[in-house]
């Protein structure tokens, strides 16, 4: 075995990085393979699948790293790769996939990692990637702090700072501010005009972080209304929210999006991320591999103004059409501007509020490991987007995808709702969940007398309807007498066999379903019309108000016939019988106290007291040949 | 009295018992190999921490079929496994052509062992579907069959399709019922 530079203390160094500590693909906690030409930690199942790919797959503790292989792992590491790998991913569009479908994660990987259709090469590719030389970071900084002004015709391109949606109204005031303070420069022409009052509603942030005064320099513009005002500092700068809050160090470096020459292409690594800026990404373990803005002459003002409104009230904006829904009441002071909304920037007003690309601005969630949602992409590049099942929207209305979103599945459950017949509802076992099978008698509290009864298939179905309810109506509510009803049933000279106490008055054994017809049982189960008690409500209006088809009468007969039958067949052992009793009891206790139908049918209640075991959320290993081993 | 009577017929319709022992570097596609072999179909395999063993009946020849973990620090066990062997096979990964030398210097060093002297080597240059991936009269170049002094063939093998496996098999049941019979 060749023994080089031992490189197990850094590996071990790296391996405590939690980044690290999860799997690259599909966050599984716990990395023990990696491969070194990505600089990526994987676990056993993602290993395998990048083999497929040809990707070199080590083991941690099982193979001998290089020092230019523990180097390439230092310099990239799962956070930095998921970076450059992960870069265009929308998690809408294609959500990460589970990993007990292992094809699905298969395909996924190889979208990702053979069709690039989610890298953005953000810096050097990951394949050859070198130990970048660690930049002067501080003076850079310093240069951007004092330099306000804007030069357009740099060749280098400013970085793109790509935001959270509430942060974008804050750099959308600092442009304003920028054109007002260098009216005379060009940059003027290029954005809304200093003396328009609508555009200098927002502070200039600050440039530390968080924003020491409470209140934020007002521009020179011609608003006499300062913003905000003094008795509510809290609703705006966010300053609660430090990851929605521009990077502090660069508060002026939002290039505008009508600008082609100020995007930076995509080949451009040192565009993103914001440097100093440790509360958002990058994290600062690395300050290093994060390029600042090297140069602060070209930093240019933003105009992600299509996140404008604040996200509290966005519905209400953009709307100059609406005046009357603007302010927003529960935050009028807030919005000074209110009074004129003519100043407003509304989408009639494309120049002077120029959202031009939204979704390329903002793709809004961008996945890493600790944080998918509040991490912002920068790829103004749209290309899988337009064969994405989710509807298409403009990000800077996140309201409206919401509720498109989520519409159809309150409709339809609605729908579903008031549109299932009333007369017999059926407690199926396939259906363990109640609420998705809706039970018409729910609306109202009703006293309904429980009987559990067999059901064809096999199953109990305590609630069933017999046709004959009408007979017996006039005894409703039952009396206990002759409720419940099956153990009343048994034989007198019955006796309990001896694997079952006679009188267990309290707390049976646990009888799962999947043993209840394996126990052997000499009990001929009663005939009789009695196994089918009254259930249906007499006042219930919507079943008496049909009129009874008598040859739905003779179908529902005979129905009950083939159930008796089925249930001859049954084999019902008293544990059984017992818990029906006890079921029994307690559904209608349930009904007494609460006026509510007990919402579980037997075998719900039966799997709620005799919970299943919980199986391991993940296979223990997925190797085929594990029943040999 | 029945015992006496199967003895007898396990004698007469005796299956040689033939112990195989799966070797190569890490990712070669030794587990895909016998996975293909045994199970019918490829699928994704994990990587091999300790061994697996599949039995197989191909031929008149019941093999019992070893494949064992090829990562770099688990190579001074394939030793352990050699033991009672009747034959090995070697699977190179002919796309990794930064690691053929690697391969071909392991092999040479676990050849060399006693408790396989004389058995018959198979060398399965397995990946031969994609580009790159180097010709096995390149890689059988590179071996010094001569050195080896046992009944010695290299087969081109695609794993995942099973393309090989079947001439590879062929020529290693030959060997083995030629030696047994003398």
């Amino acid at each position: 075995m060749k023994r080089g530079i031992d490189t197990s203390v850094e590996l071990a160094e790296l391996r405590k990085i939690p980044a690290n500590k999860r799997c690259f693909d599909c966050s599984q906690a716990g990395t023990t393979y990696a491969v070194p030409e990505l600089g990526i930690f994987l676990c056993s199942i993602c290993g395998g699948i990048h083999r497929e790919f040809n990707h070199r797959v080590k083991g941690l503790s099982t193979c001998n790293f290089n020092e230019t292989e523990v180097n390439k792992l230092k310099n990239m590491g799962n956070e930095k790769a998921a970076f450059s790998w992960m870069g265009r991913h929308d998690p809408r569009v294609f959500p990460i996939p589970d990993l007990k479908d292992a094809n699905k994660l298969k395909d996924f990987l190889r979208l990702k990692y053979l069709d690039k259709r989610f890298y953005e090469n953000r810096e050097a590719p990951p394949v050859q990637a070198q130990p970048e030389p660690p930049k002067p970071v501080e003076k850079k900084l310093e240069k951007a702090q004092t330099s306000n002004f804007i030069n357009l015709l740099d060749d280098e391109p400013a970085p793109v700072y790509k935001q959270h949606k509430a942060s974008s109204e804050i750099s959308y005031a600092a442009n304003q501010n920028l054109g007002a303070q260098n009216s005379g420069n060009f940059f003027a022409t290029n954005f809304p005009p200093p003396n328009n009052p609508g555009m200098n509603m927002f502070p200039q942030p600050s440039a530390q972080f968080p924003p020491v005064n409470p209140l934020p320099q007002y521009s020179q513009g011609n608003n006499p209304q300062p913003y905000p005002p003094a008795n509510n500092p809290q609703t705006y700068p966010p300053a609660n929210n430090p990851q929605s809050y521009p990077p502090a160090n660069n508060p002026q470096s939002y290039p505008p999006a009508n600008n082609p020459q100020s995007y930076p292409p995509a080949n451009n690594p040192q565009s993103y991320p914001p440097a100093n800026n440790p509360q958002s990404y990058p994290p600062a373990n690395n300050p290093q591999s994060y390029p600042p803005a090297n140069n602060p002459q070209s930093y240019q003002p933003a105009n992600n103004s299509q996140n404008y409104p604040p996200a509290n009230n966005p519905q209400s904006y953009p709307q100059a059409s609406n005046p009357p829904n603007y302010p927003p009441a529960n935050n009028p002071q807030s919005y000074p501007q209110a009074k004129n909304p003519q100043n407003y920037p509304s989408v009639s007003n494309p120049q002077s509020y120029p959202p031009q690309n939204p979704q390329a601005n903002n793709p809004q969630n961008y996945p890493s490991a600790n944080n998918p949602q509040s991490y912002p992409s920068s790829n103004p590049t749209n290309q899988f987007r337009s064969v994405s099942p989710t509807p298409q929207y403009p990000p800077s209305n996140p309201p409206q995808f919401s509720i498109s979103n989520s519409s159809p599945n309150l409709f339809q459950s609605t729908s579903n709702r008031s549109t299932t017949p009333t007369r017999a509802p059926q407690y199926s076992s396939s259906n363990p969940n109640p609420q998705s099978n809706p039970q018409p008698y729910s609306t109202k509290p009703q006293n309904r007398p429980v009987s559990p009864v067999l059901n064809i298939s096999g199953g109990f179905q305590p609630f069933v309807s017999a046709p004959n309810y009408s007979a017996q109506a006039s005894n409703f509510p039952p009396s206990n007498q002759n409720f419940p009803q099956a153990p009343s049933n048994y034989p007198p000279n019955y006796n309990f066999p001896q694997n079952y106490p006679s009188a267990p008055t309290s707390n049976p054994p646990p009888a799962p379903i999947a043993t209840y017809n394996q126990f052997p049982s000499n009990y001929n189960y009663p005939q009789g019309p009695s196994l089918s008690p009254p259930i249906v409500n007499p006042s219930n209006q919507a079943f008496f108000s049909k009129p009874v088809d008598p040859f739905e009468k003779i179908f529902e007969e005979e129905r009950e016939k083939k159930l008796i039958d089925k249930q001859k067949k049954m084999h019902i052992t008293p544990a059984q019988n017992l818990m029906i009793q006890q079921y029994t009891v307690q559904a209608q206790m349930y009904q007494k106290n609460y006026g509510v139908q007990y919402p579980y049918t037997f075998q719900q209640w039966v799997e709620l007291n005799n919970p299943p075991v919980p199986q391991e959320s993940r296979p223990h290993s997925k190797n085929p040949f594990d029943m040999f081993a | 009295m029945g015992g006496f009577f199967s003895r007898i017929w396990q004698r007469l319709l005796r299956r040689a018992e033939t112990r195989l022992v799966v070797l190569g570097l890490d990712a070669a596609g030794k587990t895909t190999f016998l996975t293909k072999l045994a199970l019918g179909d490829p699928r994704t395999v994990v990587p091999t921490v300790g061994f697996n063993v599949q039995r197989l009946d191909y031929k008149n020849i019941h093999f019992t079929i070893w494949d064992v973990c090829g990562q770099e620090k688990t190579r001074p066990l394939w030793v352990l496994y050699l033991d009672n062997t009747q034959a090995m096979v070697y699977i190179i990964d002919s796309n990794d052509r930064q690691r053929i030398d690697e391969s071909i210097e392991e092999l040479d060093k676990i050849i060399r062992e006693p408790a396989i002297k004389g058995k018959p080597l198979l060398i399965f240059c397995n990946k031969q579907d994609l580009p790159n991936a180097m010709q096995s009269e390149q890689i059988s170049t590179k071996i010094n069959f001569a050195d080896y002094k046992r009944p010695c063939h290299i087969q081109p093998l695609c794993a995942i399709s099973g393309q090989g496996i079947q001439e590879g098999l062929d020529w290693l049941a030959n060997t083995l019922k030629s030696s047994q019979a003398h």
